[in-house]
Formats: C-alpha cells, sequence, structure tokens
C-alpha cells in the first residue's frame, strides 16, 4: 500500500497499481518511503483521481484480446487525428460519466492529473472541455468558461469582421 | 528526456499549481482571493490551452474562441491540428456577386488563415475538406473553381507560407471540380514541404510530373484518385521511406508494382483491371490486397504477419517464401487454388475463407481446399457467410485439423436451421474443437435463432458456444 497525503494533510492509503497509473508516484516510489505528499492537490480533487486511477488500474489489468487492440489500431491509422479514444467500451461509457462535472471541477482535475502524470486521464478531461467548446458562439464560450472579454468594441468589430465566415451557419 | 528532467518539467507546472491551491487555501483562512469556481479558461497555462485548442481543430470553431479574448486569440494560431470544412451550401453563397465582404470565399479564408498559422513555428497538421455530394448523376462534372482544392495555384499561394510548420497536410477534394483536369498538388507539395510526415489525398486526379522526392514522407494516403503513374514507378522513387501506405480505388494503373524498403503497412484496393500487381517489400509485415481480376499476382514480402487477400480470380499467382505468416483471410472464387499458394506457410494460426461471388466457381475443384494438407497447425479458422452456406456441396473442407481450438461461423439469415448447422458442423468430427463462435445476422428472427442455438448446444455438448449478431451493411 501506498500512503497519498493532499496539500489539506487528509491521508489515502491506495494500492500499488493504482497509484501506479500515475507516472511520477511510479517514479518516485523507487527510492522514498511509501508515504507521497501531494502539497499541490487538495483531498476534494484527490479522491476523485483516486476514484479514475482504481477504475483504470482493474480494467488495465486485464490486457486487451487482441482483436479489439487491433480494431482501435485500425481505426486510428486511417486518417490524421489528434486523440486517442479508450477502445474498451464499458471503459469509455465509465469515463463519460466521471467528466460530468462542472468546468472548474474538471480544470482542477486536469492540473492535478497533468502534474501526476496520468496521460489518459489528462486526455479524457481535454477532451471533454474541446467537446464543450465545440459548436459554440462566442458568447456562449465566455459564459461557460468564466472568459472575461478583453477586446476594445473596436477590436472586436474588427475580429468579427475578419473571422465573419466563422459565424453564418456552415 | 531522462527521467529528472521530465520531473523537474512536471514540477515547473507543478509550482503554478501550487500558487493556484495557495490561494484557495487562503480563501479558506477568509482572506478574500479569486475563488477557484470563477477561474476563467484564459488563466489556465497555455501549453493547457494549446492542447484544448489542438483538440477543437475545427477552424470555425477556432474562430469563434479567437472572439472570446487576447490570450485564446493568440493560443489559437498555436493549435496543433486545424480543420477546414466547406459545406456546398457555403461554396455556393460566397459565388453570389457582390456579398464578398459577408462570405468571403472559402479558398481566401484559407489563404488568410494560412498567413496568420506562419508567425508560430510549432508543427501542425491541417486537413481541407470540400462536403461530399450526396448523389451525383453518372458522367456529371462542375467546372467550377470554387471546391477545387488540389488546383496548384491555389495551393502555390498558401503553402510555401507554412510549410515549414506542416507535419501532416489531409486535403479531401471535390470530385466534380476535381476528376476533369490533372493537378500538380504532388509536385507542388513535394517541393515545399519537404519535411512533411504524412500526406492524404482524395478525389482528384494527380500528376506526378516533377515530383520531387520527399524524404521524410513516412505515410501516404490515396483514396479515390486517378494516378497518371501507371507502374508506380514515380511513388516508388519519391517516397522511400513510406511506412504506411493505403491505396484505395487508385485508377490509371496498368503494371504496378509497389518497390518500397521501409513499407510496414499496406492496404491497396485496386477496382479497375490492371495486367499485373506486384509487391516487393522486405520489411512489410501487413498487408491488405483487394483486387478483381488480374492477370498475375506477385508477392516478395518475406516478414508477412497478416494478408488479407481478397481477389476474383487470377490467372497467375506468385508468393515468394514467407516466414512468419500468423494470419491469413481469403476471399475470392478460386478457394481450392489459391490456397495452394500459401500451403508452405506452416506458421499460420488464424485462417479466415470466404468465396468471393458464387456465381463465378466454374468447377467446385477449384473451391475444394483439403485444411489438414494445406495448413495442418491452425488454431483458428473463420468461414464466411458464403462459404459456409454453400458448405459441402461447392465448398468443401477436409481432414482433421488437431490444433484447431476455435471455429467462427457466419450464418445467413436463410438457412438458420439447427439441423443444417449441426451436419455442416460434422467437419469438426475429428478435430478438437472447443469453442465455436456463430455470427448471426441481426435481422435473423429471434424464434429460429433460439432453436438452432438450442440444436446445436444438444448436438455437441462438449463445445463452448458463442453468438455474436452483427449488422448487415
Amino acid at each position: 500500500m501506498i500512503k497519498l497525503v493532499s496539500g489539506d494533510g487528509a491521508e489515502f492509503e491506495v494500492e500499488e497499481e493504482v497509484a501506479f497509473q500515475s507516472k511520477i508516484i511510479k517514479d518516485i516510489v523507487a527510492d522514498a518511503d511509501d508515504v507521497i505528499p501531494l502539497p499541490t492537490v487538495s483531498s476534494k480533487v484527490l479522491i476523485q483521481v483516486i476514484e479514475y486511477c482504481r477504475k483504470h488500474a482493474a480494467v488495465n489489468s486485464f490486457p486487451l484480446s487482441p482483436s479489439s487492440s487491433a480494431a482501435a489500431a485500425a481505426s486510428s491509422s486511417s486518417s490524421i487525428s489528434y486523440s486517442k479514444p479508450v477502445s474498451d467500451p464499458a471503459l469509455r461509457a465509465w469515463d463519460n460519466e466521471f467528466v460530468k462535472l462542472n468546468n472548474s471541477s474538471l480544470f482542477d482535475i486536469v492540473i492535478a492529473a497533468n502534474y501526476l502524470d496520468i496521460e489518459e486521464l489528462v486526455d479524457l478531461v481535454l477532451e471533454t472541455v474541446a467537446d464543450r467548446i465545440k459548436g459554440k458562439q462566442a458568447q456562449e464560450i465566455r459564459r461557460q468558461f468564466n472568459i472575461e472579454n478583453d477586446f476594445t468594441p473596436e477590436e472586436e468589430e474588427a475580429l468579427r469582421r475578419e473571422n465573419s465566415w466563422a459565424f453564418q451557419n456552415n | 528526456m531522462d527521467p529528472e528532467n521530465y520531473c523537474n518539467d512536471k514540477l515547473s507546472l507543478g509550482g503554478w499549481v501550487a500558487s493556484f491551491h495557495g490561494s484557495f487555501l487562503k480563501e479558506n483562512a477568509g482572506i478574500v482571493v479569486r475563488r477557484s469556481s470563477s477561474m476563467g479558461l484564459e488563466d489556465f497555462p497555455s501549453p493547457i490551452l494549446v492542447d484544448i485548442l489542438s483538440r477543437v481543430g475545427d477552424s470555425t470553431d477556432l474562430a469563434r474562441c479567437r472572439l472570446t479574448c487576447r490570450t485564446l486569440r493568440s493560443l489559437s494560431y498555436e493549435a496543433r491540428s486545424i480543420r477546414l470544412f466547406c459545406s456546398r451550401e457555403r461554396a455556393l453563397r460566397s459565388s453570389v456577386p457582390g456579398t464578398v465582404d459577408l462570405h468571403p470565399a472559402f479558398k481566401s479564408v484559407v489563404c488568410n488563415l494560412a498567413s496568420l498559422l506562419s508567425s508560430v513555428h510549432s508543427p501542425l497538421s491541417l486537413s481541407l475538406a470540400a462536403e461530399r455530394p450526396d448523389c451525383v448523376p453518372a458522367g456529371e462534372i462542375d467546372d467550377g473553381d470554387e471546391l477545387y482544392f488540389t488546383d496548384s495555384p491555389f495551393l502555390s499561394r498558401w503553402i510555401p507560407l507554412i510549410s515549414a510548420r506542416l507535419q501532416s497536410l489531409s486535403i479531401h477534394d471535390y470530385w466534380l471540380q476535381s476528376c476533369w483536369r490533372p493537378s500538380r498538388a504532388l509536385p507542388l507539395i513535394s517541393i515545399f514541404c519537404s519535411e512533411l510526415l504524412n500526406l492524404e489525398i482524395r478525389n482528384a486526379w494527380l500528376s506526378v510530373k516533377e515530383l520531387m522526392p520527399m524524404q521524410t514522407l513516412t505515410s501516404l494516403n490515396l483514396n479515390y484518385i486517378r494516378l497518371d503513374d501507371e507502374n508506380l514507378e514515380k511513388v516508388n522513387e519519391c517516397f522511400p521511406s513510406l511506412q504506411v501506405l493505403n491505396l484505395i480505388d487508385v485508377g490509371g494503373l496498368k503494371e504496378p508494382k509497389i518497390q518500397l524498403l521501409q513499407l510496414r503497412t499496406f492496404t491497396w484496393t485496386v477496382s479497375n483491371f490492371v495486367v499485373s500487381l506486384t509487391v516487393d517489400a522486405p520489411k512489410l509485415v501487413e498487408l491488405k490486397l483487394t483486387c478483381v481480376e488480374p492477370k498475375a499476382v506477385h508477392l516478395q514480402t518475406p516478414l508477412l504477419l497478416n494478408l488479407d487477400i481478397t481477389i476474383k480470380k487470377v490467372e497467375v499467382i506468385k508468393v515468394d517464401k514467407l516466414h512468419n505468416l500468423r494470419v491469413l483471410r481469403v476471399e475470392s472464387s478460386q478457394l481450392g487454388n489459391l490456397s495452394q499458394v500459401f500451403a508452405e506457410s506452416r506458421t499460420i494460426k488464424r485462417l479466415e475463407m470466404e468465396l468471393y461471388d458464387p456465381a463465378c466457381v466454374i468447377n467446385t475443384e477449384q473451391c475444394s481446399v483439403s485444411l489438414s494438407d494445406t495448413f495442418p497447425d491452425i488454431e483458428e479458422l473463420t468461414i464466411g457467410e458464403k462459404a459456409w452456406f454453400l458448405l459441402p456441396q461447392i465448398v468443401r473442407i477436409k481432414g482433421e485439423l488437431v490444433s484447431l481450438k476455435k471455429l467462427v461461423v457466419h450464418e445467413s439469415t436463410t438457412e438458420l436451421d439447427g439441423a443444417i448447422i449441426s451436419s455442416k458442423l460434422s467437419i469438426l468430427a475429428h478435430s478438437h474443437v472447443c469453442q465455436v463462435v456463430m455470427v448471426i445476422p441481426a435481422t435473423a428472427p429471434i424464434e429460429g435463432r433460439v432453436c438452432a442455438i438450442s440444436k446445436c448446444i444438444n448436438d455437441f455438448p462438449n463445445i463452448r458456444w458463442e453468438y455474436v449478431t452483427k449488422e448487415i451493411k
């Protein structure tokens, strides 16, 4: 068992394979006591991250069948795509539930996941944020993500003209 | 990157996190600071924002992000992946005279974007696509230019601006405008994009005159292309580093011969008539070849692991020794003859057989496969729907397979009958199969399925049965 200590002092005991979903923890554990302080991660976020790691550790311990991994490889090789989706449909469904959180919780998680180097979780959250941007007008994006409009009215007008093609229905 | 630096990298970002959470804690201590919930997207570290914008990808969405705030505006040009899509309707709108301000032509939007993207230096994947028309009467063409993306004057206006960034380029042209004129897109790309890794072009007529070698290109995808390189000599000469090649419905070929030393994965669908096909690729591990009736086929691919070959008929097929072949799928009207070709490959573990077109079978000898002689060591056998249906009259499978553990059969809706299935499965009588997977069309009535399945379980109690339904395309 590995003990993780959050920034606000809460302690969490987790199995090695759960903690090792984080590459950073995996690197640290080799030469330290098995108590790992994570001063930058709050207990609220750490609970969520551990929940994710526990689920993925359980699924990843069964290797994928050759046919499903081959299918995933085939689907990714054909065209230029940016992200690589999780190939197991049940796990993907679980992931989709997991990210049903407000934006600020997602931000906290992605910062922690990035710090802990949990690549799949970073991918999942950033993909979710990107999906929430797609298809929205600028004003909606600002509102949803709490973005302050720092353009002068003149600048905004110029930008609007420059990108006018993007504001009609495609 | 060594692990220590890696950690430092992460920790420097961690330092940013620390200050953020520091403020979170201070807030709890009663000091008024910006609440975490009011943190805006623009406060994120730039690398993460660039990552998000790269996943957004679509140029229209990115333009809208640009309008939200200064941070996103400048970072939007750093997105690593950008897709530009033009619908037919959009193209028509900008062709109305006098509306240029409101509806600038898609092509000028592309050029403007390229000049904005040119100030950044990070790698970029760009894709340009025209909407595919739903249905087009045969022989129809369109003499417009607004969606003709492989047009060389258009490409030379913007590709040079971003060629240093381009890692991947994908162009899906509009066939009605591109089909009637040869394009110099390939030579042009080869001149400007000397460091391109991936290239994909669809729906175009491509000339290879003055094509220059592209030493870094590792992946090429040509789909629905008329190619002016009848024997693929230019392709071999100019793309020597290709590891992945997809030639799907590439026409204009006569006696094509692929000769690529680095090739690992090759998908080749030849829908028109060719005299002969040759693949000479010493490192190839995966080949999917689909063709109709070439006179001759020659494979020189000693390291092939996985071969999927669909061929209606062929007069001469020559396959040089395959040392590692593990998975073989054959679909043909000459299953018997074709099987003989691979008889020497004793390494095959998984075999799939399907009949190309039952109407083409002239004599049943051509479709008779003696598995125990030809593939004695297979562990898994899949029989396609047409082959299974005609078993044992037209397709014959003889002999005992000692290593066979799993059989997969594709049932047709018309023949979901327990007694028939049971009698066909007698081919297993001398084998030690422990698992049978039945693939049943999703349209088959439930009662029929249940009836057939229970009969099978009853007749072969020692076999583990599994049922999969499949959607009919």
